[in-house]
């Protein structure tokens, strides 16, 4: 009982800050769509933006999940400490050469005071080649077993308001990936073999696809600097 | 520094009127005022100046208000034109526009001693469309957005910064639009001019809902934006200063049936206000007066009854009705001409009367000094 209404309270407060996130969602959101940089009329960075609020009843099986026997580890307090995808912002794009400039923007986004880092920028890798493009721009990478490759920002604004949202960088060819994961490992982890070896093909056959587009438009930027 | 606003969600209260002769009694008493007229009626402003000398000053504005930038490219123009008074609506415009913030602020119109003005201006609407269009804006922190709304407050800031107001007096529309939402929630307080009818306690309730409303709005603005950008906001949201009655037919009956010498049908509405303030406008909104304070109209009944026509005889001479016999009086001597072209005439057996209202307007303007010590 004490468990229903820990957790009963918690969408409440969820429920009261709704509008807040919708609105520095929409904030996160138009950031990205309308940055000049990234959305150059001719050929633009970004390829898409998808945005997402979680639903209150998803939340509610998040925070049962999270429950530690009848330790509660999530509270009122610090739901946003403890759950960082709240509210979130996907952006696409079409090859990892394009990534440094969307980085930037939004480490000048942080620089300017409007945004904090609530944990430091983080990539998810497998690949050697990428690690060293992700090293040199100073942001930490993380293999994980399912080869899942995307990188991940969690920002906040930068006042003492706990509200955040979770920003994921990936490819199109990335994206497709984490489509068809989501289809079959949401809300229940597949137990067949024979579909999670079959997603881990997938892993690197669409990094193989991201890297494939990145030659094709190195060497059709070098073809034009020659003509 | 404080900003006060006059406010009431019905017209033709006698608002302008209030706020003119406050701002006449404050500056007598020793405080430096400016008053800003940001109802497009600009009652304030006429009763101030002359018809003809605002249109004069709109009449130079006209290609600024039309499209800014263009008319400033004329840098000798342009200086001539800020060396001289210019409306609120003039000040607002390069935010309107977008472009870069004034360098230089034109002088306000002198109207006495210790007292002066920016006029108002028909075409103030056009800055609120801005300010609408923009608005969502401000939840992300977006630059212009948070300058189109702050502008009216950092207006006042300047101008006081330059010449050293103790306070400012913002006169409003009636409306409970986006314009008069981004005034009142940014000035420091706000005064209810009323009359004893039923339009007032809905006016209040109005005000009161509508506070609630405005204050989530900029409470979740400031709950996104940057420590940096909250600071061009006030720090505290807007408090209710208190309720005037004002214009009242005076019940003349010895013994008055009621306190205040009104009407019965009158007081049974004057009755009823303290209950309306105390349910619609929150607790936390009615700054520190105490029950009774908040609950007694400013000033008692100080200016509560009707000046019959006094304040349009004040209007006329541009001047507060007490001074109206000594204005009067140098008009007769220098300029009878001019008197007999706005066919004014004033019988010398009221000036006793005229001067006495002076002496309300100073009770009236204590007791509101006293409640802004609260802010």
């Amino acid at each position: 009982m004490e468990k229903e209404n820990n957790i009963q309270e918690i969408i409440e407060y969820y429920e009261v800050k709704r509008f807040e996130l919708e609105q520095f969602l929409a904030g996160v959101q138009t950031f990205f769509e309308r940055h000049p940089v990234l959305n150059s009329k001719s050929f633009p960075i970004i390829h898409s933006i998808k945005s997402r609020f979680k639903d209150p009843d998803h939340l509610k099986v998040k925070i049962v999940r999270k429950f530690d026997g009848n330790h509660q580890i999530i509270n009122k307090n610090n739901l946003f400490e403890k759950i960082n995808d709240l509210i979130g912002v996907r952006v696409l794009h079409l090859y990892h050469d394009q990534f440094p400039a969307i980085h930037a923007e939004i480490l000048k986004k942080i620089e300017s005071g409007d945004w904090n880092f609530v944990d430091s920028p983080k990539a998810f890798t497998w690949d050697p080649e990428s690690k060293k493009q992700y090293d040199d721009l100073k942001i930490i990478t993380e293999i994980r077993d399912t080869f899942y490759t995307s990188v991940h920002y969690v920002i906040k604004p930068n006042n003492n308001n706990p509200v955040c949202c979770e920003i994921q960088v990936r490819t199109l060819f990335e994206e497709i990936w984490g489509e068809i994961d989501h289809t079959i490992n949401y809300p229940q982890p597949t137990t067949e073999i024979a579909c999670s070896e079959q997603l881990r093909v997938l892993s690197k056959l669409v990094s193989t696809g991201t890297r494939l587009a990145d030659s094709i438009f190195r060497t059709h930027a070098h073809y034009r600097n020659n003509k | 520094m404080k900003i006060i606003s006059l406010f009431n969600n019905k017209g033709g209260v006698g608002k302008s009127t209030l706020g003119f002769h406050l701002g006449h009694a404050l500056s007598e008493l020793g405080h430096k005022i400016l008053f800003v007229d940001l109802d497009p009626q600009c009652n304030l402003t006429i009763s101030g100046l002359e018809k003809e000398q605002l249109h004069k000053i709109w009449e130079e504005e006209d290609p600024y208000i039309d499209d800014y930038e263009s008319a400033s490219k004329n840098i000798t123009k342009y200086n001539e034109v800020i060396s001289k008074p210019r409306s609120i609506h003039f000040l607002l415009k390069p935010t309107e526009d977008g472009l870069n913030e004034l360098e230089k602020h034109s002088k306000p119109l002198n109207l006495a001693p210790n007292l002066d003005l920016i006029p108002g201006r028909l075409s103030i609407h056009k800055f609120e469309n801005k300010i609408a269009e923009r608005w969502s804006g401000a939840y992300q922190g977006d630059n212009l957005a948070l300058r189109t709304i702050t502008n009216v407050r950092s207006i006042c800031e300047k101008y006081s910064e330059k010449y050293k107001y103790d306070f400012v007096l913002i006169d409003t529309s009636p409306s409970l639009g986006i314009l008069n939402k981004t005034i009142i929630s940014t000035v420091d307080g706000f005064i209810v001019p009323a009359q004893p009818d039923m339009f007032s306690l809905y006016g209040i309730r109005n005000i009161g809902n509508s506070l609630e409303l405005w204050q989530r709005e900029f409470t979740t603005i400031y709950s996104l934006i940057s420590i940096e950008k909250r600071k061009k906001f006030p720090n505290k949201f807007v408090q209710f200063l208190g309720y005037t009655i004002y214009n009242a037919k005076k019940y003349q009956k010895d013994p008055p049936n009621n306190k205040y010498n009104l009407a019965q049908a009158h007081y049974y509405y004057v009755e009823q206000i303290p209950g309306v303030i105390k349910e619609f406008i929150k607790k936390d909104n009615r700054s520190n007066l105490k029950a009774e304070i908040m609950e007694a109209p400013i000033g008692g009944d100080a200016v509560m009854h009707t000046h019959n026509t006094f304040p349009s005889v004040a209007q006329a001479l541009k001047c507060p009705m007490w001074k109206v016999p000594d204005v009067y009086s140098a008009l007769l001597k220098n300029d009878p001409g001019y008197l007999k072209e706005i066919e004014l005439e004033v019988n010398h057996g009221s000036f006793g009367k005229y001067k006495a209202t002076k002496l309300q307007y100073e009770i009236f303007a204590k007791d509101l000094l006293k409640r802004m010590g609260s802010l």
